[in-house]
């Protein structure tokens, strides 16, 4: 399929080598006992693994010019894990290091969003979580803040003073009540949590957000991406940099390590032990949600094929999206749903109507229930946020900012359709 | 106790802690009668002595759960012949879990 030698895909993956015999000596020293196997077969020690993932990093960082000589401020979007850790120790390390080796000009500050409202945790456990990521991030020495997840715009404080409150709990709450599977709760809380990181990196003035997704998490988020529906935005969800968000640039600068290498790495580095924070995935069935079963898929099949998270990273990099001239309503991805004329999207449209037997965004005339804002609000979405938007009981739950955008975009179009008549059409 | 014991500690992390009353740490005497112990048996040692529910979130076909890390001593099982691994007294034993939630 993607393969170079010109075999038609006729390669199979190939499973796993014999294992390496012991006392195997670091294939890049030759020196020091080998401590780790990454990809396949390399065999490594600790000290030529912190190098070789510190010059990685910055080979990353360094190949996207996106630092130069000024300084620029990033939000790493911290949530307690060894990727996250590793991320931070990377970075600090690169902002440390001498101009000779590729300093990165960056001014770090960390982010912690809080979703234990989410989970039933309680105010105690929900603070000792946050006392617990200011104490393994305290080393690092930059500031750290924090943030409830929530569905109205918050504010970043220090993490010391954080505090929450109940009332706009109930409502995010009742947001997440409201639908009913979790394979879209879980596709919600990803959208919700990308909100509020685009408007506290704003509000700290912070241009970048760095996130710590590895390229396990990104294969699983392109095949499970692939089953929710979100083909036009997955480029821009799993590849190193997001610029959907207009003044925030989203990073992924280590989509290139394996989850088994950052965690490696975390602790060789002598990062502290990570926090874990619980999430809607905690001790849940394998077949809870799609992207549940999606991962366990793909770790399976990585156990005994070794290249099949590379493999399927390397496709998802050749995926790209159509840029469209206005964007969806809630992610900001393209949209994919304008057009509708023969399209796969028409057809599953009216499948659905034949099943449920009844237009499931028809307004029932002038009254102005949530059915009349449903309709307003699905025409200005991609296809998987109408995905979420249908699953969602109350759409007046959403963000306000989601409704603001939709109203916005809806108002935009029904001018542009009254003054169509008199705008030069492309075709002529 | 016999032919003596083998004290080694078992830590948990990444999540994998959930499964075992949120302890990160166990240290074990484990009984040398029935000859020595590998990490398979450590394994089962554990899914039967240590779990009370919940063990496919931690064991799949004698070994653990692909996307659990297994470092012996700071050094990847991989490299010490996986499952075949023989406990010695002392060991660090960590299990570190890389999926989403534990």
């Amino acid at each position: 399929m993607c393969s170079t030698g010109g075999d038609d895909g006729e390669t199979l993956l190939n499973p796993k080598p014999p294992l390496p015999e012991k006392g195997t000596l670091c294939r890049k020293c030759k020196t020091s006992k080998a401590q780790v196997i990454l990809q396949i077969k390399d065999a490594y020690c600790k000290e030529c693994l912190i190098a070789l993932c510190n010059h990685k990093f910055r080979a990353i960082l360094g190949k996207s010019r996106i630092f130069g000589n000024e300084q620029k401020s990033v939000l790493v979007a911290f949530s307690g894990s060894a990727s996250s850790l590793a991320l931070l120790k990377l970075l600090s390390d690169a902002v440390a290091a001498g101009p000779s080796h590729r300093r990165i000009m960056a001014c770090p500050k960390i982010i912690y969003i809080d979703e234990g409202a989410l989970l039933g945790m309680s105010a105690e456990e929900r603070l000792t979580k946050c006392k617990e990521i200011l104490e393994v991030t305290a080393g690092f020495g930059f500031p750290a803040y924090a943030v409830p997840l929530n569905v109205q715009e918050s504010s970043p404080v220090d993490i010391r003073n954080y505090e929450f409150h109940g009332n706009t709990d109930d409502k995010l709450i009742s947001l997440f009540e409201s639908v009913s599977d979790t394979t879209s709760k879980l596709d919600l809380l990803n959208r919700l949590r990308c909100n509020v990181l685009s408007s506290c990196a704003q509000q700290l003035k912070s241009p970048l957000v760095m996130l710590a997704d590895n390229s396990t998490s990104v294969a699983v988020k392109i095949l499970s991406g692939v089953s929710l529906g979100k083909g036009a935005s997955i480029s821009l969800e799993t590849g190193f940099s997001d610029s959907r968000h207009s003044d925030v640039t989203f990073l992924r600068p280590l989509r290139d390590f394996t989850s088994k290498e950052a965690t490696i790495f975390s602790i060789f580095s002598g990062c502290p032990k990570p926090v874990f924070v619980p999430s809607l995935l905690t001790l849940s069935k394998m077949d809870s949600s799609i992207q549940r079963l999606t991962e366990a898929f793909i770790v399976n099949l990585q156990n005994e094929f070794p290249s099949t998270v590379s493999t399927i990273y390397r496709t998802g990099e050749k995926f790209c999206s159509t840029p469209s001239n206005q964007p969806c309503a809630f992610c900001l991805g393209p949209l994919d749903t304008m057009h509708k004329s023969c399209s796969a999207l028409e057809a599953t449209d009216f499948s659905r109507e034949l099943s449920t037997g009844k237009k499931p965004e028809s307004s029932c005339g002038s009254c102005d229930c949530k059915n009349k804002l449903r309709s307003t609000l699905v025409q200005t979405l991609c296809y998987s946020c109408r995905l979420i938007a249908r699953s969602v009981d109350n759409p007046e739950l959403l963000p306000s900012t989601v409704l603001e955008n939709a109203r916005e975009a809806q108002s935009f179009s029904k001018m542009k359709s009254q003054i169509a008549e008199f705008l030069i059409s492309e075709g002529e | 106790m016999g032919s003596g014991s083998l004290k080694i500690s078992v830590h948990f992390g990444g999540g994998a802690e959930i499964l075992f009353d949120n302890l990160k740490q166990h240290d074990l005497e484990l009984p040398l009668d029935n000859g020595t112990w590998n990490l398979k048996r450590l394994i089962a040692w554990i899914r039967d002595n240590k779990m009370k529910s919940k063990q496919e979130l931690f064991v799949k076909d004698d070994s653990v759960r692909p996307g659990i890390l297994v470092l012996v001593n700071d050094t990847d099982w991989d490299l010490l012949g996986q499952t075949d691994y023989e406990l010695c007294d002392g060991d660090q034993v960590h299990f570190i879990s890389t999926l989403h939630g534990g």
